[in-house]
């Protein structure tokens, strides 16, 4: 291009619809965040974290597209046309698509179905984290040592998702063997007492000492107490040191595994000197 | 002096306070409240007296600001209180029944100001968490009250008494079991002899429901303290909220 013609933006005529439509796509994506950011505010207020996610993303992705479609208009291209070749197109981008429709499909019914909100704390696979975000395609998990873990919405409406944190209170089974001479009323009122004692254990639902059965080594047992879901971390270690505490003080014995050995006939003993230096 | 009153102090003066099993020790130092706390042994004591070491186990609590004059004031806990009859009974259809329910106070460490502001509040007890509910999944959680509910009244000190008058209206049997008071409806109150809430009257119209009454301030006795949430007054609520 020539110097005069730069210069009497004769360029512009051409570039002009494109540069519009740049324009109008910028303009319309900052809109379209801080509208999506108002609702998001406006429905976090009334309603849930999730919820208010939800929604912030549909109106975000809808203004979006919006925009696109506009942005596309002053650049001169007739949507109309377009939407005739992209039925065309829609067969090859639907069999590339699938498994992101299934995401997508598989996150609506989530939202709809919620067995989890933002803010829960779920078991997927091998995976224990806390909800952040449930987007579009996936769920956002953190883990306890602030891993970020992404799950595609198909996965967790095919596999069983267990929501730690959706009832208000929790039971924690402790299991401990004790030894087979031990007293075992005198084990459970040892148990009870600690689980009374606790001030993160509940009054009820009342603690229960369970017998499991007579093992190789103990006599096992369990004892079976509620507390807070916020307080079940610390409660399970507390638990097990105040039992241990306990019976230590009671005299009840924690075995090792054991194993007796059964002579069929006499042992051949025989005396060895001590080695001399 | 009583322990439930406004004091004045002076720079770096402590005053020790022991209700029920707490001990608290309040001093003004350098324009902060310093207020030390422990659990003891349960004592029915409301004393306060001045001189008394803290206990190097004492938790402390430093709040900047407000007056050098304070006040002490019982309060009722933060949640419902869950009551058990010492022996469980059962209750006749047309027939009512009164039985009286002790709450541990906490204590409120006020700005003694015509607007008064929390500066601390430690419960003279550390009472347990308990369930309320018919299921662990939908219920409240609450207090586990450790005396039991008893026909007789015995005004304490150190804990706050509420009569509590039960109306079987249904056609059947009541069975009382446990009981859960709502004690941030009731304000506090002193007679000289201990501290009490005004009555409550839990009628059951039918087996479903009961409805909950708070009734007029007991007679001749000064208010201390209001209710933490004094717009319940009538409340009808499921059979299930209330008595189990």
């Amino acid at each position: 291009m020539d110097l005069d013609k730069f210069l009497t933006l004769e360029w512009a005529a051409v570039a002009g619809p494109y540069l519009r439509g740049v324009l109008v796509a910028l303009i319309g994506w900052v809109v379209a965040r801080m509208v999506s950011a108002a609702v998001e505010r406006l429905v976090g207020a009334r309603f849930s974290r999730q919820a208010a996610m939800v929604a912030g993303r549909f109106v975000f992705y809808g203004s979006l597209s919006l925009v696109v479609g506009l942005a596309l208009v002053q650049m001169g291209f007739d949507l109309s046309l377009l939407m005739a070749a992209g039925g065309a197109a829609t067969v090859a981008i639907g069999f590339a698509s699938q498994t992101s429709a299934s995401n997508v499909i598989s996150g609506l019914f989530l939202v709809g179905e919620q067995p989890f909100v933002v803010g829960d704390i779920i078991l997927v696979g091998q995976f224990r984290g806390e909800v952040v975000s449930v987007d579009l395609l996936s769920v956002k998990l953190r883990t306890y040592d602030n891993l970020l873990v992404r799950v595609p919405n198909e996965t967790l409406l095919k596999t069983e998702i267990t929501n730690l944190t959706h009832f208000p209170i929790r039971r924690f089974d402790l299991q401990v063997g004790v030894a087979y001479d031990t007293d075992m009323r005198r084990a459970v009122e040892v148990l009870l007492e600690v689980a009374d004692a606790n001030p993160r254990c509940l009054d009820e639902p009342t603690a229960v000492v369970h017998q499991l059965g007579f093992g190789d080594s103990a006599i096992l047992m369990q004892l079976s107490a509620w507390t807070l879901r916020e307080h079940f971390i610390p409660f399970k270690s507390e638990l097990a040191i105040e039992v241990k505490e306990a019976f230590d003080k009671a005299g009840i014995e924690i075995p090792f595994p054991q194993r007796t050995l059964t002579a069929r006939g006499p042992l051949p003993v025989r005396m060895v000197p001590p080695e001399t230096p | 002096m009583g322990v439930w009153g406004a004091v004045t102090f002076s720079a770096g003066q402590m005053r020790c306070y022991r209700v029920g099993a707490v001990t608290l020790w309040v001093t003004r130092r350098g324009g902060e409240w310093w207020v030390h706390h422990q659990l003891g042994a349960v004592a029915d004591v409301a004393t306060e007296a001045e001189g008394v070491p803290v206990s190097p186990d004492a938790v402390l609590e430093r709040i900047a600001g407000g007056q050098d004059a304070c006040q002490i004031r019982p309060v009722l806990p933060d949640r419902p209180m869950v009551v058990r009859p010492d022996v469980p009974l059962g209750l006749l259809p047309r027939e009512s029944l009164t039985l009286f329910v002790t709450t541990p106070v906490w204590l409120r460490v006020l700005s003694s100001e015509a607007d008064p502001r929390v500066i601390a509040e430690i419960p003279s007890v550390r009472s347990s968490d308990t369930w309320f509910g018919a299921t662990p999944m939908q219920g409240e959680l609450c207090y586990a009250s450790r005396t039991k509910a008893r026909r007789e009244a015995a005004p304490m000190h150190s804990r706050v008494t509420t009569s509590v008058t039960i109306v079987n209206k249904a056609p059947d049997t009541l069975k009382i079991e446990r009981l859960k008071l709502p004690v941030a409806s009731l304000a506090v109150y002193e007679d000289g002899k201990g501290l009490w809430t005004p009555p409550v009257t839990v009628t059951r119209k039918d087996p479903g429901s009961v409805e909950l009454q708070i009734g007029a301030a007991p007679k001749g006795a000064k208010r201390l303290s209001a209710a933490r949430d004094p717009n319940s007054n009538v409340l009808t609520r499921a059979m299930g909220a209330l008595l189990g």
